[in-house]
């Protein structure tokens, strides 16, 4: 017991370890939200007329929304009017045509954050397209991508170069209406990563994007589409880290996946976002729509997501699954530490017959930490054998932390199968005293069990990732000597 | 709607109780419900459950109607071959004549509300509505606003009852639009033991609601064994709420049963509030038909070193629709607590419908919590092996059905009630006659 109290007061006193701001001339627009603003961003993205009128409506749509409330989290209300919606590096204006041109402040910030963008950190054969605050700026391995005929390109490009394909794909997973923070993102999002993978197409690298807030105030709010055609696959990995800040800032991201028939798409997540200080003052707000559409026969989307920044966190990556013998799956690692508050889960929505679903949700509380698993498995009428395996397991560390577990399953069909499984504990005594036993030390003890409680979650992580990954809990779990 | 409806509801009260205490509960919760309302499916507890169709009726609360037949209604209602005291309400009206009370005990209290609220006023004040449990929806609110009649079992300290409690709950309405509006009390002394039944029955062509809630509390080390048989008619709407306060050392059994009505919810609350109190739930649910049967249970372990231990059946065939929601609370300095919570559900046919949730909400560390929750059919392996066996499928169905529900049946310690849910549950299986002969 005492230990553990140790453990978690080390925990508490542990720095964010990304926390730096990089000084870069911004071109941001004063905060606040109103048709002219959207017009503004639309305007100096150089949108077509369609897009305009999307995010309109959207927007329009967004004033009846109200903010909601159910999740299991508190917070200050948000005031929309004081953040600024555009905030675009300078550099682009600049239009560097190599890595050489790209401000080197920024390159300096991704080499701290150890990033594999430059020549050395290409080893991991990974293509960045890296979203620095709102716009791409620089953008690697391209060739070889469109070699294989795989467009990778940010959001703006794709609206540019391929708009058939973004207005055939745009919102047609997560609707600009779907709810609140989607539809605030459809009116005013800036940037974002767009990925077509062409028929009978296997990606040749894992396709990577990191996501950094770095203006103070400025919400981010990005917009990924990814569409797998028939018969392609693509791994997708998505990172994020953030500078320390004093406000909250929000962060209001879509994500929509489309798998075509026999298509897979692997969709990876390590977020690493500014937690806030030790006694919960800052912070992100990470309110996050990410759905997935397998839409095709055999096709399987898989999320896999390692949760361990941010102050709150809401977001429930999700699986529509509508072709016959389609797959979805959801591993997530989620930890809650001082003040943070996750609620994070998943929705399965089987349509289709012969579907399947594998939920493996693990939870770690700390500190004043409340963490959530909130999901709900869905069984229609027409999804004949389909079936469900959910199992959520949470680890409490200190006795000030909070563990929830709420899903939801509704089945309307007999000859489905759903199965639901949960546990929660703390690290117990004997599994301490067994390793101490045999000469481990008590940091290594509980790394060594809290790492063997996410294995499930960390073995479907990309190689690079899953490093990554290790280290990441392993960080969170510094000093947790008692 | 619900405006109207709450004001028809409210109307259905009596003229001014002569106990002070008692309208000063009957006015906070007039007060609850004209300011909140009945609940909606926007509220989180009633997603799955819309009561608009009970609300939309005039009903007439607890009607004193001659009673015709009753005998043949309560011989059905009563539990065959169990010796026990026995309080039946007709319409939610106490009807002495059909009890038993001859034989009770000294240091009991068992009777009727209506009748025990004057002789027995300290201790029935002391308990009823204590924890302002009219906040919890718009039906306490308007059963606490109703109060009128209902049962009241108290026993002193270091006292076991000899026999059980039954509680029998009958609607004889021949009419539409009839409502019994029932509030029950029940107290356990310090180291006493109480069995209490409570069955609800009515007839199967009739419309009408029952309004039930019942209020128990355990004090240091006592032991209630608890029934709810939900057998209401197939046209019958029911709402139940059963709240109970447990002290140190207090051990519950609960067991859930719903087999009727057309919409029947029951919801526990069970607050572990002394160290070492402990529960433990069974519940079972069937629906044929178009039955809408919903349970809500939550336990709050507010307390250290308190353990629950909580399993849901569910067998739903037809069109019907099984809900269940099974939350458990573990406080802040509740450490030490024990909880598991199973929920398990069967669906016979392909128009059936579960929605199933259960809720773990955790703030302490030193915790073993689990829960589960499946649905499925019958397995197809288990089937093969009956029919190999040269029982035809149909058997092998009500077979496999039967042993699915008795899981939770053989948990009771009556024979008789084992009995009585037995040939409930064959009746509503097909071969039911072919069935009786594997399992007796």
């Amino acid at each position: 017991m005492s230990t553990n109290t140790n453990d978690v007061e080390n925990l508490v006193g542990k720095e964010y370890k990304h926390g730096f701001v990089t000084d870069i001339d911004t071109d941001t627009v004063p905060p606040g939200l109103s048709e002219d603003v959207i017009r503004l961003i639309s305007h100096k993205k150089d949108e077509p007329e369609w897009l305009l009128e999307w995010r309109l409506k959207a927007y329009r749509h967004w004033l009846k929304m109200t903010e909601p409330s159910w999740a299991h989290v508190n917070y200050d209300p948000i005031d929309f009017q004081a953040i600024s919606y555009y905030s675009a590096p300078k550099s682009k204006k600049d239009g560097p045509k190599s890595l050489d041109e790209v401000d080197p402040k920024l390159i300096e910030t991704y080499e701290k954050l150890g990033i594999p963008l430059h020549e050395q950190k290409m080893l991991a054969g990974v293509a960045v397209d890296a979203v620095f605050d709102s716009v791409s700026v620089a953008t690697t391995f391209k060739k070889k991508l469109s070699e294989a005929g795989v467009i990778f390109c940010s959001f703006s490009e794709a609206v540019h170069d391929h708009p058939d394909l973004v207005k055939q794909y745009l919102g047609s997973v997560v609707p600009a209406a779907d709810n609140y923070y989607a539809a605030l993102n459809s009116a005013v999002f800036t940037d974002g990563s767009f990925c077509y993978i062409p028929k009978g197409t296997r990606c040749p690298m894992e396709l990577s994007t990191y996501f950094r807030i770095n203006a103070a105030n400025t919400g981010q709010f990005e917009r990924t589409l990814i569409v797998a055609d028939e018969g392609s696959h693509v791994s997708y990995l998505e990172g994020c880290t953030a500078p320390m800040r004093d406000e909250n800032q929000l962060h209001a991201a879509v994500v929509e996946l489309v798998a075509l028939d026999n298509a897979a798409i692997k969709y990876s997540t390590v977020q690493n976002w500014y937690p806030g200080d030790e006694n919960g003052v800052g912070g992100i707000y990470n309110f996050v729509t990410k759905r997935g559409d397998c839409r095709g026969v055999n096709s399987r989307i898989s999320w896999t997501q390692v949760e361990t920044g941010s102050a709150i966190t809401w977001k429930y990556p999700s699986c529509l699954l509508k072709g016959e013998n389609s797959v979805g799956e959801f591993y997530s690692v989620a930890v809650a530490n001082n003040y943070q508050q996750a609620d994070t889960g998943t929705k399965m929505i089987h349509i289709g017959k012969n579907t399947r679903s594998t939920i493996i949700s693990k939870g770690i509380s700390a500190g004043h930490g409340e963490n959530s698993y909130r999901g709900l498995v869905r069984v229609g009428k027409s999804a004949d054998n389909a079936r469900n395996y959910t199992q959520c397991d949470s680890l409490l560390m200190g006795d000030k932390c909070a563990a929830h577990t709420f899903p939801y399953m509704e089945s309307r069909n007999t000859t489905a199968v759903i199965e639901h499984e949960a546990t929660t504990s703390k690290i117990s005594d004997d599994q301490l005293f067994y390793c101490q036993q045999r000469g481990i030390s008590e940091e290594d003890a509980v790394n060594m069990i809290v790492n063997g409680f996410c294995k499930e979650v960390f073995k479907e992580l990309p190689m690079e990732f899953a490093v990554e990954a290790q280290k990441l809990m392993n960080i969170t779990l510094e000093g947790a000597v008692g | 709607m619900t405006s109207a409806s709450v004001e028809h509801f409210l109307s259905q009260g009596t003229a001014v109780s002569s106990h002070s205490w008692l309208q000063g509960h009957r006015d906070a919760a007039n007060r609850s419900l004209t300011n909140s309302g009945f609940p909606t499916r926007k509220m989180e507890d009633w997603k799955y459950t819309d009561v608009s169709s009970i609300l939309e009726k005039n009903y007439t609360f607890n009607k004193s109607i001659p009673p015709e037949g009753i005998d043949s209604i309560l011989s059905s209602a009563r539990i065959a071959e169990l010796e026990c005291h026995d309080l039946v309400f007709i319409n939610g009206i106490f009807s002495r004549s059909h009890s038993n009370l001859d034989a009770l005990p000294e240091d009991v209290v068992i009777g009727s509300l209506s009748e025990l609220i004057t002789s027995h006023h300290d201790r029935i004040s002391h308990f009823l509505n204590r924890e302002n449990r009219h906040e919890k929806n718009g039906f306490v609110a308007l059963n606490t606003s109703l109060i009128e009649d209902g049962a009241v079992v108290i026993i002193d300290n270091n006292v076991a009852l000899d026999k059980p409690v039954n509680l029998v709950f009958v609607s004889t309405s021949d009419t539409d639009e009839v409502a019994q509006n029932i509030r029950n009390l029940i107290v356990v002394g310090t180291h006493a033991r109480a069995d209490v039944i409570e069955t609800y029955y009515g007839p199967d062509s009739t419309n009408y609601f029952t309004n039930t809630v019942t209020e128990a509390y355990l004090e240091d080390g006592a032991g209630l064994n608890h029934y709810k048989l939900t057998e209401e008619g197939l046209d019958g709407y029911h709402v139940g709420n059963f709240f109970v306060e447990q002290k140190q050392n207090s051990s519950l059994n609960a067991y859930q049963v719903s087999i009727g009505g057309k919409l029947a919810r029951s919801d526990l609350d069970i607050n572990l509030a002394g160290p070492n109190a402990e529960a433990t739930i069974y519940g079972l649910y069937m629906g044929e038909g178009k039955q809408h049967i919903d349970h809500h249970t939550t336990v709050n372990h507010s307390s250290p070193n308190t353990r629950s231990n909580e399993t849901y059946r569910g067998v739903l065939g037809d069109k019907a629709r099984g809900v269940f929601n099974g939350k458990i609370i573990v406080a802040k300095d509740a450490q030490k607590t024990e909880a598991h919570l199973s929920n398990a559900n069967l669906l016979l046919s392909s128009e059936a419908e579960v929605d199933t949730k259960p809720e773990l909400e955790i703030y302490a560390d030193d915790v073993k919590c689990s829960h589960g929750a499946t649905i499925g059919r019958l397995d197809d392996t288990m089937l093969f092996y009956l029919r190999s066996r040269a029982i035809d499928e149909e058997i092998a169905r009500s077979l496999l059905t039967f042993a699915f529900a008795e899981d939770v049946i053989d948990k009771i310690h009556y024979p008789q009630i084992i009995n009585r849910l037995q040939k409930k549950v064959i009746g509503k299986l097909p071969d039911s006659s072919l069935i009786k002969d594997f399992v007796s």
